[in-house]
């Protein structure tokens, strides 16, 4: 009779250890390394992951470099095997370049039935589709806009000739106030001229990689450019983003170039940080010929030598979710990937919504393929030198173009692969 | 360099002799010549590490490309530029402090130890800290000289004087270690000609110019070698300050090469321009070496 | 022991020879070398010391009106100030440890151990070749082999980083301070019967004590204030105050504040050291150029 009641109570035991075994969380133990660009996207990811600790018991270590750095540490890490990272977010632009390192998404959107249909469809073609795979889901959209005084201006030009005219316009250096707020460093300004060389209705090269680098569009956007400079601050030309942005939010400017949702959005109603508390909105820019802007996307994806996939597969549904994406809008001012975030009524009234019309117009990346990072470095140092009045114009496109040749001839994108940028 | 010591035959000491000098070996083969034996080796190659698809052996081209490379040119003639402005500044400098600190009194002791303070600041440091005091508008240098009547001057944005501006900051930061080795050598300078002189009634400019600098010489010319050499190695403060812009205007070779090598994973093209600089570098050396040696048969 | 100051002159024989320029001169020359140094000293601390309202603003302030310790409390909670002091700790101990011991190892068997001329000769310049190039230039196959050695972002890595680009300049110095220390004393304990090992450590290396200690406090700061590697071979474990002091260069809002407190916690540390220790410091880098 004693020997029942022990091995029942030991059966009951055992049941009730397992039971509590099985109750625990999921990944409980496991713990996955992500990589993200440290702004405001790194931010939204440090706070959801306690929220993932407390659901799955894994947890996340978020990893952020500037950008700077970012792509070297990104592209050294992949191209080794390095399994030190779970996840990493590439910016659309490196795509091509990291592909061969990152997993196919696609068996993973299957199984779990993602709705990869609720993402822009041009941010599919732009940002994490490659090569027939699926290599990141994208989850910001954010095409380059700016920021204007709503109490100066009251209808933006279309054109940017007029542009150039309203600035002449506002402009008052002896009061201290500049038309343009402008990143003149380097990183920053040869994004700029290239919004506007596109939207001039100019490319870098065609759709199957022939040149168009020497053109008019290029020779017109380079001295738009170079304009500009007269109606910023002086110190505008080693300004990095951070310092134009607070040119802006301090009164001192009328127009805030590159970035606004990183520093200007979710700092410009807010007393503490903003003297333009009210006073400032969002507008595409001109669009002169067709309002193609540039776009920065950033997808996120898993590594092929990551350890934890499968977690790091649920920290990707989680972060790109209907829910973190309307979070990530409202309080991060994170542009969503998602059409029906972009439908919500939050969404729509908000200050930021003027994006979705200027990427509906069209927002596009550059190369995508690998010798892509390397020819904007050309661009960089071109459109920097001319601007600067080292180089002249013939100079500065003749250093592109020359410097594209030689990238496409020592790095030619694989056969059958289109230019879907510009 | 090394004297010889006739030693006392002994079977351990040999074994030890070899022993002691084994971790150096196996440090320095780790972390210095295998990788630049496989740089060597790589240098023939043209190889990105994100582009494994596009290797191919170049042969020299890697090497043709280093010497006919529109930035890797600008990049050197920065550089010199570069080296040459702060050396420059850094042994004048350098010589005028040793010379008033060469004193036993409390005062030059007391200043050559604040003088010994940036020469401890880590470059990255004071590469910031200088970029804020630097600024157009919110530095406190333009803000100074405002009380002079100097207009606004922006230091690291403007082509023409950035790179100046950079070489300031690299003195900034060496001067402490020129003068300290230049005082040294005045110190230990016999001081038997000074008497002499000042016996025969020389003035103290005449000391100092056709006494104490002819014999302190093969002392400045190592410095002005080290300090050479190291300006081609400067990094820490370009990536702070401008990170080789306005355009191109502070690129220098280790910045370009970083871009090149790291940001581009090209590590052909880099452990050819690895291989160049020793070659380069060596000559050099030998160059200043052989200028020392010279001046000391001069001197007797 | 005479009294030897730390160049070696005798006290009390005071050269005067700094009035080869006229005091007008000197004073300037003094006035500007205290500016030029305490000044942006005193910049960096004010700086992170102030509230934020003051700390980015034009014009500049030059004496804070509020001091708060909130920047210092920012890189703490913000940044990760005290993982980064703990590894820029131990990468510069460990450094200089490794360094000073094998490196004097290495300097005493050249000067006084049994190896053939030949390899003393080859030593001498081959380990200069160290010097001759930029360090970035060989990153790349120093990743893969940190990567084979499964060292990445570990405080290991660094230490043999850093080692390697100290030894050359502490045989160097080494080896000028073995030279001078007198050998009979050597001779004498070989004739009684002392090997290498045990000459080194009791009596030769007591004799060089104030090299050891130069060369160790050169180390020490070399590597603490090492960056480019630290960059490259660290990701979150073995970040040091370097690389945590270049990561405000970001795109986000200008903190000067924080950013010169970091600063001060980058300089503080050894400034402290060297200043306890100026006097075997300034020999020290003083031997290497009389020796070179």
């Amino acid at each position: 009779m004693k020997i029942r009641k022990i091995f029942t109570i030991a059966l009951i035991l055992l049941l009730v250890v397992t039971g509590f075994a099985l109750a625990q969380k999921k990944f409980a133990g496991k713990s996955i390394r992500v990589l993200y660009f440290s702004a405001t996207y790194a931010d939204a990811a440090k706070e959801y992951a306690k929220e993932f600790e407390a659901a799955t018991g894994a947890k996340v270590e978020v990893v952020d470099f500037p950008y700077l750095t970012l792509y070297e540490k990104m592209g050294l890490a992949l191209s080794s095997g390095d399994s030190s990272y779970d996840a990493v977010t590439p910016a659309c632009q490196w795509d091509g370049e990291f592909e061969p390192f990152m997993e196919d998404l696609t068996p993973y959107i299957q199984k779990d039935k993602f709705d990869s249909a609720d993402i822009i469809p041009n941010l599919w073609e732009q940002s994490g589709k490659w090569n027939n795979r699926i290599m990141g889901i994208p989850f910001s959209n954010t095409p380059q806009t700016l920021a204007y005084r709503t109490d100066l201006i009251k209808k933006m030009p279309t054109t940017w000739d007029e542009f150039l005219v309203l600035c002449e316009k506002l402009n008052n250096p002896a009061k201290g106030f500049y038309a343009l707020a402008i990143p003149g460093a380097k990183e920053q300004l040869s994004g700029l001229w290239m919004m506007v060389q596109w939207s001039l209705g100019g490319r870098w090269a065609d759709e199957d990689w022939n040149l168009a680098i020497d053109s008019t569009e290029t020779r017109k956007s380079l001295e738009i450019a170079k304009k500009w400079m007269k109606y910023a601050d002086p110190a505008a030309p080693a300004w990095a983003l951070g310092e134009s942005d607070a040119a802006f939010l301090n009164g001192n400017a009328a127009i805030a170039f590159s970035w606004p949702t990183l520093s200007i959005a979710p700092n410009g109603d807010n007393p503490a940080k903003s003297k333009v508390v009210g006073k400032w909105a969002i507008a595409p820019i001109p669009f002169e010929k067709n309002g193609v802007t540039v776009l920065s996307s950033w997808d996120i994806g898993i590594p092929k030598a990551a350890k934890n996939k499968d977690v790091a597969w649920e920290w990707i549904k989680l972060y790109t979710s209907k829910e973190k994406q309307l979070s990530n809008f409202l309080k991060y001012s994170i542009l969503p990937s998602r059409i029906s975030v972009w439908q919500l009524p939050q969404v729509k009234s908000n200050k930021l919504y003027p994006h979705w019309q200027a990427s509906q117009q069209g927002a596009v990346i550059w190369w995508r393929i690998p010798a892509g990072t390397m020819a904007e470095t050309y661009v960089r140092d071109a459109v920097s030198n001319y601007i600067t009045n080292q180089w002249g114009l013939s100079k500065a496109v003749s250093f592109m173009e020359d410097g594209m040749k030689k990238l496409l001839e020592e790095y030619p994108p694989a056969p059958g692969v289109k230019n879907t940028g510009r | 360099m090394l004297v010889t010591r006739t030693a006392y035959q002994s079977t351990t000491d040999k074994a030890l002799s070899w022993l002691f000098v084994m971790p150096v070996i196996i440090i320095l083969l780790l972390a210095a010549f295998i990788p630049l034996g496989w740089g060597l080796y790589l240098s023939f190659f043209r190889y990105k590490l994100n582009m494994p698809s596009a290797t191919a052996f170049i042969g020299l081209r890697n090497y043709l490309n280093i010497f006919t490379d529109e930035l890797t040119i600008l990049s050197l003639r920065n550089n010199v530029i570069f080296a040459g402005l702060s050396v420059s500044i850094e042994l004048l400098v350098g010589v005028v402090v040793a010379m008033m600190l060469s004193g036993d009194t409390r005062l030059s002791r007391g200043l050559v130890s604040i003088l010994m303070v940036p020469m401890i600041v880590a470059p990255v440091a004071a590469g910031t800290l200088w970029r804020m005091m630097l600024d157009r508008t919110y530095g406190v240098i333009n803000y100074l000289l405002s009380f002079v009547g100097v207009p606004p001057i922006l230091w690291l944005g403007d082509p023409k004087i950035a790179l100046y501006t950079v070489a300031f900051v690299d003195a900034w930061l060496y001067i402490p270690f020129v003068a300290v080795l230049i005082l040294s050598s005045i110190k230990a300078m016999p001081t038997s000609f000074l008497d002499a002189a000042r016996v025969d009634g020389a003035s103290p400019w005449k000391v100092f110019w056709r006494i104490i600098l002819p014999i302190v010489s093969p002392v400045i010319i190592i410095v002005a070698m080290l300090r050479f050499i190291d300006a081609f190695k400067v990094f820490d403060t370009i990536f702070v300050m401008t990170q080789g812009g306005p355009g191109n205007a502070t690129e220098m070779l280790p910045t370009y090469i970083y871009r090149q090598g790291i940001k581009f994973l090209n590590i052909g093209y880099s452990s050819a321009t690895a291989i160049v600089f020793v070659i380069a570098m060596s000559v050099v050396a030998y160059a200043f070496q052989k200028l020392r040696d010279r001046q000391l048969v001069r001197l007797g | 022991m005479s009294t030897r100051g730390a160049f070696g002159s005798r006290r009390g024989r005071d050269l005067q020879l700094s009035n080869f320029l006229s005091l007008p001169v000197r004073i300037l020359v003094v006035v500007a070398l205290l500016a030029a140094i305490l000044f942006p000293l005193y910049w960096l601390a004010s700086n992170s010391l102030k509230e934020e309202q003051e700390y980015y603003h034009s014009p500049p302030i030059m004496f804070p009106t509020k001091v708060t310790g909130q920047n210092f409390v920012d890189i703490v909670v913000n940044r990760g100030l005290f993982p980064g002091l703990k590894n820029s700790l131990l990468i510069a101990a460990f450094t200089t440890l490794l360094t000073v011991l094998f490196g004097s190892l290495a300097s005493y068997s050249l000067v006084n151990g049994m190896l053939p001329r030949r390899i003393k000769r080859a030593f001498a310049w081959w380990f200069l070749i160290q010097k001759m190039y930029p360090a970035i230039v060989i990153a790349v196959p120093v990743f893969y082999i940190i990567r084979s050695l499964r060292l990445m972002d570990r405080v290991a890595a660094l230490v043999l980083m850093n080692a390697s680009f100290n030894l050359p300049l502490v045989i160097l110095l080494m080896v000028g301070f073995f030279q001078e220390a007198p050998f009979e004393v050597e001779e004498q304990s070989m004739l009684d019967g002392a090997n290498l090992l045990q000459r080194f450590f009791y009596i030769t290396s007591p004799m060089v004590k104030s090299g050891l200690i130069a060369t160790g406090m050169l180390t020490f700061v070399a590597s603490w204030n090492e960056f480019l590697y630290a960059v490259i071979l660290t990701i979150v474990r073995a970040k040091p105050l370097t690389v945590l002091i270049a990561g405000f260069i970001t795109d986000k809002a200008l903190v000067w504040g924080p950013m010169a407190a970091m600063g001060c916690v980058v300089i503080v540390p050894v400034l402290v050291i060297m200043w306890l220790m100026q006097r075997d410091f300034i020999s020290g880098v003083s031997a290497g150029a009389l020796k070179g």
